[in-house]
């Protein structure tokens, strides 16, 4: 277990500057999930921590001790890779005793930590087996036990369950949370895989072009997300947006016109906005109704139903808006290029500024205003 | 074996008729190198060369290897090229693990001049390596030959072998990084037994240019009990004529060597060949 704090990390490859001041505080036990785009710097930020790469300034403490000149073995660290990188001329056994046997740890220990881990991984059986005898999903239980029978302080997972299919993902995801719950060591895990990150994570980074947008617990961003960026990037399918404009802004609640003509009034510091405004309004598939009922109310035309039957996308379009897509619960059953009225409430809305900044809400009086149902006038 | 295209009939026959002329035009002399091995005197040989022999007589082989000192050729050329082969290897494998993996100042540079060294004819070298061993004192040693002929096999030994180290994941190496493995131990324990096939293939290139180099010992050795194989088979020339029946007993004696290792390596050999890198 260990504490982990990233000072001002900044990383450039020549003149590609990949990692821009991270700043972040890794407490013990914690279980953190790094989410981005392609290229954003995901792995580069872990490979930092791992000391696979050299962070070209910043520092990084374990334990409040800096470890940033240390190579990765002195830091306590095990990684598991998304080319699981096993040893392919190595047996299982061989493969998660590796480095136990160069650190000249005595057999008998070797062998029961191998054991142990074997059997909480279940991997008893297939010890005496070479890695390309193995399954995908084998393989990557072997790289995690090759990480565990280190006993580090910390676990860096790269997108370790990227190549399995779905239905083994789901399972090794479940594993990996229950290894964490017995375990209790600090973990950090790259993915772009939403549902894991929601699932795992005590708490989410979520980076952009090598900047850190938010962190914080999952409901955290998905509920208050601080930018339309991670407004869009959390959750799934994504938040739609809307071009709204600002009809009447107070220090206590701004009003807000959909195209289709209807207002809807928020709970949000308006004092910088002013009449005539352009804003963005975020609203999750989730959240809309297909009826009309709520506050506010949108005219569309339906595109396409992606019937789940549990749940069914319903894909529409409007003058105004390219692509919504609405989650409705069982099945839907609308004919194509129908006219369809969906509605929205506005306590389940995020306004965002030009810049794609939210605008804050009124923390204190939060709850006042929804209490009081601010209806949108129609 | 996956076909990577479809041949048609025809277009088959061909390909197989130019591998059959192919290969009888290599097997040809080294059967009419045989069929004279055992024949029993110079004028057998001289009177119908392409003729089957009427006598079969193998002890021309026994004779060769008596007669000529051949156990002591045979040793010097063994020595030469083991080493050669232990030599090159070894230092051909560091240095591409170092050259495929490792971001230095001056990289390209040696990188470069290792190239350099694939592409001019080692002959061209001769008089300064001359020098030099004799400045160092090896001249008219074994020590000597060996290290001129393991320094002539190394670029191309790097050259290939830099390719397939540059075909093993990284993230393999990475892991026994993290693994505490040190930079010794990564390319030992983990990396080299990766590169096999490749290592097979040098080895058998550095073997059979060492056991057939003729020009570096000769320039290299004058005293008689120094001499390798290829040296050695000037015994045949007596005099008065060339002992073909002799020399050609004795080609094949030195020939089964390179041949031996050639069936030893050759299924490592052709996927070194064929797979240029290593899978997972
Ligand atoms: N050795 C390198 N030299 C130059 N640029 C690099 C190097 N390694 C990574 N980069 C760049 O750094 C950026 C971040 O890469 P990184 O691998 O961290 O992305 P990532 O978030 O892990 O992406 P993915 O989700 O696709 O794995 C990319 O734009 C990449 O092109
Ligand atoms: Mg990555």
């Amino acid at each position: 277990m260990a504490r982990v704090e990233l000072k001002n990390i900044n990383k450039k490859y020549g003149d590609v500057h990949v990692l821009h001041d991270i700043n972040l505080d890794i407490k013990e036990g914690e279980f953190v999930v790094f989410v981005g785009p392609s290229g954003c710097g995901k792995s580069t930020l872990l490979r930092t921590l791992a000391g696979l790469e050299e962070p070209s300034t910043g520092d990084i403490y374990l334990d409040n001790r800096n470890v940033v000149k240390e190579a990765p073995a002195d830091r306590e660290v095990a990684m598991v890779f998304q080319s699981y990188a096993l040893y392919p001329q190595m047996t299982v056994r061989d493969n998660m005793s590796f480095g136990l046997r160069i650190a000249k740890k005595n057999k008998a220990e070797i062998d029961v930590k191998v054991e142990m881990a074997a059997q909480m991984l279940k991997l008893d059986h297939l010890l005496d087996r070479k890695p390309k005898e193995l399954s995908g999903g084998q393989r990557q239980r072997v790289a995690i036990g090759r990480a565990i029978v280190r006993n580090p302080k910390l676990f860096l997972f790269d997108e370790p369950l990227s190549n399995l299919d779905a239905e083994l993902r789901v399972d090794m995801r479940v594993q990996i949370s229950k290894l964490h719950d017995e375990l209790k060591s600090t973990m950090v895990y790259v993915t772009h895989d939403q549902v894991e990150a929601m699932t795992l994570a005590d708490k989410i980074v979520v980076l952009r072009d090598g900047k850190v947008e938010q962190v914080g617990a999952p409901m955290q961003l998905y509920h208050h997300p601080v930018n339309q960026f991670v407004a869009g990037f959390i959750g799934s399918p994504k938040m739609n947006f809307l071009d709204v404009r600002v009809m009447e802004a107070t220090d206590k609640s701004v009003t807000v016109a959909l195209t289709g003509g209807d207002q809807l009034t928020l709970d949000r510091e308006g004092n910088h906005l002013k009449s005539g405004d352009d804003l963005t309004l975020g609203i999750r598939p989730e959240h809309i109704s297909l009826d009309g009922s709520g506050d506010a109310s949108l005219s569309l035309t339906l595109d396409v139903i992606e019937n789940l039957g549990a749940q069914s996308y319903v894909h529409c379009s409007g003058a105004t808006i390219e692509k919504c897509i609405v989650l409705a619960a069982g099945e839907v059953d609308l004919p194509a290029n129908s006219s369809i009225k969906i509605g929205l409430n506005a306590h389940n809305c995020h306004l965002f500024d030009q810049k794609g900044l939210a605008v804050k809400k009124m923390i204190s009086q939060a709850s006042v205003v929804r209490d009081s149902k601010v209806v949108a006038m129609s | 074996m996956e076909k990577i295209f479809k041949l048609r009939p025809h277009e088959q026959l061909l390909v197989q008729f130019v591998l059959l002329a192919w290969a009888l035009t290599i097997l040809l002399p080294f059967g009419i190198a045989l069929m004279n091995s055992v024949k029993p005197n110079l004028g057998a040989v001289l009177r119908e060369p392409f003729a089957l022999p009427e006598v079969w007589q193998f002890s021309n082989y026994a004779r060769a290897w008596d007669r000529a000192d051949f156990g002591e050729y045979f040793l010097n050329s063994m020595i030469i090229s083991l080493s050669t082969v232990v030599i090159s290897v070894l230092l051909a494998t560091m240095v591409s693990f170092v050259l495929a993996r490792h971001e230095f100042r001056g990289k390209s540079l040696i990188f470069i001049c290792f190239m350099i060294g694939v592409i001019i004819p080692s002959r061209l070298a001769l008089p300064p390596m001359f020098v030099v061993v004799k400045e160092l004192g090896l001249a008219n040693s074994l020590v000597g030959v060996i290290l001129v002929q393991s320094a002539v096999m190394l670029p191309l030994a790097v050259f290939i072998l830099t390719a397939f180290f540059k075909g093993v994941s990284p993230e393999i190496e990475q892991a026994a990084r993290i693994d505490g493995g040190s930079p010794f131990q990564i390319y030992w324990m983990v990396v080299l037994p990766l590169v096999k096939p490749a290592i097979a293939t040098v080895a058998l290139l550095a073997f059979v240019f060492s056991w057939n180099e003729y020009i570096l010992p000769l320039l290299f050795l004058q005293d008689r009990e120094l001499y390798p194989l290829t040296l050695g088979m000037q015994q045949f020339k007596t005099q008065f004529a060339v002992q073909w029946h002799m020399m050609f007993a004795g080609l094949i004696i030195m020939m089964a060597p390179t041949v031996i290792a050639f069936l030893l390596a050759s299924r490592a050999f052709i996927e070194g060949l064929t797979q240029g890198g290593v899978k997972e």
